[in-house]
């Protein structure tokens, strides 16, 4: 199943590279231009994708492979999403805030006990504070 | 001379110093928590010494790296699970010696014999080194082009289960190095617009994102424990220091193990992990009681621990002298180095030479740092082992966002740390290696650019890269290597 899914993201990948790579010049033999390279990988990345594809359509077939239902799928998916927000987020609102509720809902998400979150999470937020924002002097928001 | 004096004094400068011993106890405690490997840590830390001088950046992500592979040892010792990849084959003899109850004597071994392990290969560094970056002085384009393809050959030889989806990763690394200024002309590729991608992807947050948040993401959805192995605590250690007789016996079977983790770790994309694993199984053959391994021989986990922290010297020697990343924390390390404003290769022991003395020095009072606090640590670190896995998880999280920002204080870097992120969750869950990506994310440059130049010095002919003498032994190599590493997984797996 993994195969599949790579090696058509791969060949999605090398179609919109090859049609961006054509934008660029290919430039001659004893002169190759920016768009030699990107067509090249491009070209590879699809033969190979394909290869894969057909391999694992082929072993598909065969075998039913273990599918991903037995990872954690929830908490994945929300710690990605939290992750996401936070980073969409920069910048508006308040640093330490900002930084505490991410890390308080990815401990929560993930299994910690709420009065152990608390904790961690204020700990290590007003910890990266110090040293990032006080010892480092970054400029947060 | 001079040289060498200014790069000593640059390692032992006081505050260099501290930072090591900063590194080390950082590394200590990283190394022995299972799923936080020798990478991650070094990739999280280096934003961190941005603010330091070269010396002492370098002094600490060299603390954290060779105390790191050494720690490791100690929960495989302890608990059956390896603190890091490198450590797997640690687990075969050092937990059946815990078993066996002599769990101290297993500690002190691997305190020894890391360290005897990390002065070797720092000693292949000198010894190697120097000659090796003199030669590579008189490389032109087409060599460092063919370099470069040999680089990514061997990763992919050695990388993951399928070489197939090892190629591709590689191509996909290589991609994402086009972005930017075309190397010879100058014009924009793939920049959509964004002036934050004109001197293209900044490599440290995509190292960070791929090692720190990725690996975070896989374990949160693996439901992978600190420690999974229901192993009782050790109560009581025993006897630490080896004796001078056991030392003395042991001692062969060390030599064999620091070559075999010194060549291992010199080829391009091969770490300590399997220097640890070959040296093991190798020394099995010369072990004067071979019947023992896998049963607590003392040989087997001697060998396995010189073997991978030998080979970090050998993974140092082709980092430095060729530009070449040994393994994912050279490519880290070179990351680093660019930050600090080297560029590592032969031009670097020919320009910067008391630099190169500088890496050299630290990486023995690496060694001699975690000698000097092994025996006494060993089995304190074990207790970091129950801290609640939720809040380890969610530290890297927020050092690899916040680390990775606050270099360039840039947003757009964020974003890069978070894409890169879920692009290393992704590829672990297709089991696609990362070690080609991120090689030829460092490697696609060099061979671009030299391939290019090649191509316009010789008017078009691709006989170039042929026809001059190290080129085409280094295509050989590449070929060799392919062919080789295809061959024996077609017979391992049906060719996968």
């Amino acid at each position: 199943m993994g195969d599949l899914f790579f090696s058509l993201m791969s060949i999605a990948y090398s179609i919109y590279l090859f049609v961006e790579s054509s934008k660029l010049p290919e430039g001659i033999a004893n002169m190759p231009g920016p768009g030699f390279f990107p067509r090249l990988i491009a070209f590879m990345v699809l033969i190979l994708s394909c290869w894969l594809l057909i391999l694992s359509l082929w072993r598909f077939s065969k075998k039913r492979e273990a599918s991903f239902s037995q990872g954690r799928w929830i908490q994945t998916i929300s710690t990605i999403l939290l992750v996401f927000l936070y980073v969409l987020l920069w910048g508006k609102g308040n640093f330490l805030f900002n930084t505490f509720v991410l890390l308080f809902l990815i401990q929560v998400v993930t299994g910690s006990k709420w009065y152990v979150a608390l904790i961690g999470s204020a700990t290590l937020s007003v910890s990266v504070f110090l040293l990032f924002g006080k010892i480092f002097h970054v400029l947060f928001f | 001379m001079q040289q060498f004096i200014q790069g000593f004094f640059q390692a032992v400068d006081p505050r260099a110093v501290i930072y090591l011993l900063l590194g080390t106890f950082s590394g200590l405690v990283i190394g022995t928590l299972p799923g936080l490997t020798a990478t991650m840590a070094v990739a999280i830390l280096t934003p961190l010494t941005f603010w330091l001088s070269p010396n002492q950046g370098l002094a600490m992500l060299i603390g954290v790296w060779n105390s790191a592979i050494f720690s490791g040892g100690i929960s495989a010792i302890l608990i059956n699970t390896p603190g890091t990849p490198a450590s797997i084959a640690s687990t075969f003899d050092g937990f059946a010696l815990t078993k066996k109850g002599m769990a101290g004597l297993a500690l002190g071994i691997n305190v020894v014999f890391s360290f005897i392990g990390g002065i070797l290969g720092v000693l292949a560094l000198i010894v190697v080194g120097f000659p090796l970056a003199k030669f590579a002085l008189s490389f032109g384009p087409a060599e460092y082009f063919t370099l470069a393809i040999f680089g990514l050959s061997t990763m992919v030889a050695v990388s993951g289960k399928s070489i197939l989806k090892g190629i591709i990763a590689g191509f996909l690394g290589f991609s994402i190095s086009l972005i930017g200024l075309d190397p010879i002309f100058g014009s924009e590729r793939f920049t959509f617009g964004k002036m934050e991608l004109l001197n293209g992807i900044s490599f440290v947050p995509v190292m960070i994102g791929l090692f720190g948040i990725g690996e975070v993401f896989y374990q949160i959805f693996a439901k992978r424990q600190v420690v999974s192995t229901g192993a009782q605590p050790v109560t009581q250690l025993g006897r630490v220091v080896p004796t001078f007789k056991e030392t003395k016996s042991l001692t062969p079977v060390a030599l064999l193990s620091a070559l075999i983790g010194i060549i291992i770790g010199a080829i391009p994309g091969a770490g300590a992990d399997i220097a640890g694993l070959v040296a093991w199984d190798q020394s099995k053959r010369v072990a004067k009681k071979p019947q023992e391994y896998g049963q607590g021989s003392l040989e087997g986990l001697a060998a396995s621990t010189t073997a991978n922290n030998a080979c970090l010297g050998g993974a140092l020697t082709t980092m430095m002298a060729l530009g070449l990343p040994g393994d994912a924390v050279t490519a880290v390390l070179i990351g680093a180095f660019i930050m600090y404003g080297v560029q590592p290769g032969p031009v670097m022991f020919r320009d910067n030479a008391s630099f190169v003395y500088t890496v050299i020095i630290l990486m023995i009072l690496a060694n001699v740092a975690f000698l000097a606090v092994g025996f006494f640590v060993s089995k304190l670190l074990t207790k970091f082992l129950s801290l609640p896995q939720s809040f380890i998880w969610t530290t890297i999280i927020i050092l690899s966002l916040i680390g990775s920002y606050a270099i360039n204080n840039s947003a757009f870097d964020l974003l890069i740390v978070f894409i890169s992120g879920f692009a290393g969750f992704a590829f672990r869950l297709f089991d696609v290696p990362l070690g080609p990506i991120v090689l030829a994310l460092i490697l696609g440059p060099m061979a671009e650019a030299n391939m290019r130049r090649a191509l316009i010095l010789s008017q078009g002919n691709f006989a170039t890269f042929f026809t001059r003498p190290i080129s085409l032994v280094l295509v050989i190599l590449s070929v060799i290597s392919l062919l080789t590493s295809t061959l024996k997984k077609k017979a391992t797996n049906g060719g996968r």
